[in-house]
C-alpha cells in the first residue's frame, strides 16, 4: 500500500489546468523532489495533496483510504505540511508556536502534558533552537522562522512531510543539515518527503524519486537516476543546463 | 513580550490564579461601581443591603437600581470584549472590533428609526437585535455569495455594509426633530440607561465562553492563517462560521442592551494580549472579565461626574482605556528592546 497515491488526478485553478491525470505512488521510506518552473503549480499541487484545496478531479489516497473520507485531525496525523512563507498577527513564543504541531494529537479539552512538552522540545533541539523557547515569533530571522516551522512539523510527526521549498532562507550550512534531518528522520519512520526545490543538485543528493512538472500534460516521475538528465532539465526551465561529474557524482549548473 | 508571560510557563497553575485574581478584581470593580452614583452610599451600606435583608432607601437603590444596571455593563462589558477577540482572529487583523462588520449599525438604523416613530425603550432594544441580526445575516450572505469565503472578503464586504448604515444613520439624525436628538447621540455613543437585566443576558455569555473553550486551542492556530491552521488539523470553515455567529450574537446582545459601546472590544483583547499572552484559552475568560470591569467602572463614573445628570458611557470607556492602554504599550515596548 502506498504512503500517498493518486490516481488520475488534474489540479486547475479556475480555468487554468495545472496537471491533468497525474498517477503518483509515494511509497514508505521514499524521498521525491519535486522541480518546476516559477507558477507552474508546485505549490498549488502540494496544497492540494495536502487536501488544503480540493482537486478538479480524480482521487488522492492516503494510506489507502480517500483523504476526502479523513476529518481535518486525522489528515494532519498523517500528512504535515511546510508553507513557503508564514505570518503572524499576533504576538507568540517560538514554544507555544511549536507546541501547536501537537493540535491533531490531543483532545480539545486537554491540556499539553509534560510529554508534548518534550517532543516539542526535543524538536527545537533537532533544528537548533532551543535556546530560543520563549522568544517572540516575530523577532525570529528568517532562517530561523523556517527552522521554527519545521520544528513545528516534527512535533506534529505525521507519516507524510509535504514541504513547500523547505530550504528557503536557509544558510549552506543549515540547508544539508535540516535536508539530512528531514530524510533521516521520514525513511528512520517508515515515512515519506514530497518537497518542491529550486536546488537540482539538492534533490540528486537527497531524493530517491522526482516529480518534473514539465507542462499540465507532461509530468515525469520516477528514480532520480532515470529520470534526471541535462535534457530533461533543459525543457523543464527552458533554459541549457550542464552536466558534470565528479567523485561519481552528478552536479547541474545553468549554462 | 507581555508583561506577565504566561502564555510560556509550563504550568496550569499560573492560569486558574491569573484568571481568579481577574475574577476577584471584577468583582471588587461590581463594588465600587454600586458604591458609584448621584446618591451617596458608603461601601458598608452597599455590603449590608448586599447580605442583609433591609427595607432601607439605600438598600433599595442598591438592589432595584444599581445592581440590575452594574450586571448589565458588566456583562455587556463581557460581550463586547469577548466579540472583539474572536473579530480580530476571524479576520486576523489587530484593528478589527465587534462592530466592524456593521452590526452596530444595523443596530442603531432600526433602534433610531423606533425612536423616530416613537416606540418604548423595550421595542427599541428589540428593534436593534433586529437590526443587528439583519446586518450579521446581510453580511454574511454577501460575503458568501462568491463562494471563496476568507477574512478579506468578509471584512471588505462588512465595512461597506457598514458605511451604509452609518449614512442612513446620519440622514435619520439630520431629519429627526431636536427633542429626539439627545436621546439618539446617547444611544449612539453607548448608554446603558436603558438596559434591562436578565438572568438570561448573563447565561448566553457564560454559554458562549464555555462553548469557545474547547475551541481556543484551534483559535490559536487561526491567528496563524487559514492554511497553517488546517494543515495542523483545524476544520477551519466551520469554525469561522462558529467564530463569525458567536460574535455576532454576543454583540447583538451588547448593542441590544446599551448601544454601541466603543473601545471595548477593540482594546481589551490587545490589553490582555499585552499583560498575558496571545494564548486564547487564557485571553477569552480574562478579556471576558477585564472587559466587564472596564465597562462597569465607566459607567460609575458616567453616572457621579456631573452627577445629577449622566454622561454617556461610551466617552468613559475610551476615557479610561486609552492612557492605560497607551501605558501598558510603551512598558511593553521598553522591555522589548534589548
Amino acid at each position: 500500500m502506498s504512503l500517498l497515491e493518486t490516481r488520475s488526478l488534474s489540479v486547475a485553478i479556475g480555468d487554468l489546468v495545472l496537471c491533468r491525470n497525474l498517477d503518483l505512488r509515494l511509497q514508505a521510506g521514499q524521498c521525491w523532489g519535486l522541480l518546476g518552473a516559477n507558477g507552474i503549480g508546485k505549490t498549488t499541487l502540494l496544497h492540494t495533496l495536502a487536501g488544503l484545496r480540493p482537486a478538479q478531479s480524480g482521487e488522492i489516497l492516503v494510506d489507502g483510504v480517500h483523504l476526502t473520507d479523513l476529518d481535518r485531525r486525522s489528515v494532519a496525523r498523517k500528512l504535515g505540511m511546510l508553507f513557503q512563507d508564514s505570518r503572524d498577527t499576533f504576538p507568540a513564543t517560538v514554544m507555544e508556536t511549536v507546541l501547536g504541531g501537537r493540535f491533531p494529537h490531543l483532545s480539545p479539552w486537554k491540556l499539553e502534558t509534560g510529554g508534548d512538552r518534550g517532543i516539542a522540545a526535543v524538536s527545537l533541539e533537532l533544528v537548533g533552537l532551543s535556546d530560543l523557547h520563549y522568544r517572540q515569533v516575530n523577532t525570529l530571522s528568517g532562517g530561523e522562522r523556517r527552522r521554527l516551522a519545521l520544528a513545528t512539523l516534527f512535533t506534529q510527526s505525521p507519516d507524510l512531510f509535504l514541504l513547500d521549498e523547505p530550504t528557503n532562507h536557509l544558510d549552506l550550512h543549515h540547508q544539508i543539515t535540516l535536508l539530512n534531518l528531514v530524510t533521516e528522520r521520514v525513511t528512520r519512520n517508515d515515512g515519506g518527503v514530497l518537497m518542491s526545490l529550486h536546488d537540482v543538485n539538492l534533490v540528486m543528493r537527497f531524493c530517491s524519486h522526482a516529480m518534473l512538472m514539465i507542462d499540465a500534460d507532461t509530468v515525469v516521475t520516477g528514480p532520480v537516476a532515470d529520470v534526471i538528465d541535462s535534457n530533461t532539465l533543459s525543457r523543464l526551465y527552458r533554459h541549457t543546463i550542464r552536466e558534470v561529474s565528479d567523485n561519481g557524482r552528478r552536479y547541474y549548473f545553468p549554462e | 513580550m507581555p508583561l506577565i508571560p504566561i502564555g510560556t510557563s509550563a504550568r496550569g497553575v499560573s492560569r486558574w490564579l491569573v484568571f481568579v485574581v481577574m475574577l476577584v478584581m471584577g468583582l471588587i470593580a461590581v463594588l465600587l461601581s454600586l458604591a458609584m452614583g448621584s446618591m451617596d452610599i458608603g461601601m458598608p451600606e452597599v455590603f449590608r443591603s448586599l447580605f442583609v435583608a433591609e427595607q432601607t432607601t439605600e438598600a433599595r437603590v442598591v438592589h432595584e437600581i444599581r445592581l440590575p444596571r452594574v450586571l448589565c455593563g458588566f456583562i455587556t462589558g463581557g460581550m463586547l470584549a469577548l466579540a472583539g477577540a474572536l473579530m480580530q482572529v476571524l479576520l486576523r487583523n489587530p484593528l478589527a472590533e465587534p462592530y466592524v462588520l456593521g452590526v452596530s449599525g444595523g443596530a442603531a438604523v432600526f433602534a433610531l428609526a423606533g425612536m423616530l416613530i416613537g416606540l418604548g425603550t423595550a421595542w427599541i432594544s428589540v428593534g436593534a437585535f433586529i437590526g443587528a441580526f439583519v446586518s450579521m445575516l446581510l453580511v454574511f450572505l454577501l460575503s458568501r455569495l462568491g463562494g471563496d469565503w476568507n477574512p478579506l472578503r468578509i471584512l471588505l464586504t462588512g465595512i461597506v455594509v457598514a458605511a451604509g448604515w452609518s449614512a442612513v444613520i446620519s440622514l435619520l439624525l439630520v431629519t429627526s426633530p431636536a427633542g429626539q436628538l439627545h436621546g439618539m447621540l446617547f444611544w449612539l455613543m453607548g448608554d446603558l440607561s436603558y438596559a434591562r437585566y436578565s438572568h438570561w443576558y448573563g447565561l448566553i455569555l457564560i454559554a458562549v465562553l464555555l462553548a469557545c473553550m474547547p475551541l481556543a486551542r484551534a483559535l490559536n492556530l487561526l491567528v496563524q492563517g487559514e492554511l497553517q491552521a488546517a494543515s495542523l488539523g483545524v476544520s477551519v470553515l466551520r469554525l469561522q462560521y462558529f467564530i463569525y455567529f458567536a460574535a455576532a450574537l454576543l454583540t447583538a446582545m451588547a448593542v441590544m442592551q446599551a448601544g454601541s459601546i466603543g473601545f471595548v472590544g477593540l482594546v481589551i483583547p490587545h490589553l490582555v494580549r499585552l499583560l498575558f499572552g496571545s494564548d486564547h484559552r487564557l485571553l477569552l475568560p480574562v478579556s471576558v472579565l477585564a472587559g466587564g470591569s472596564l465597562l462597569v467602572i465607566a459607567d460609575g463614573l458616567a453616572r457621579t461626574v456631573i452627577a445629577p445628570q449622566q454622561l454617556p458611557v461610551g466617552v468613559l470607556t475610551a476615557m479610561i482605556g486609552v492612557p492605560l492602554f497607551l501605558l501598558l504599550l510603551q512598558t511593553t515596548s521598553m522591555r522589548q528592546k534589548p
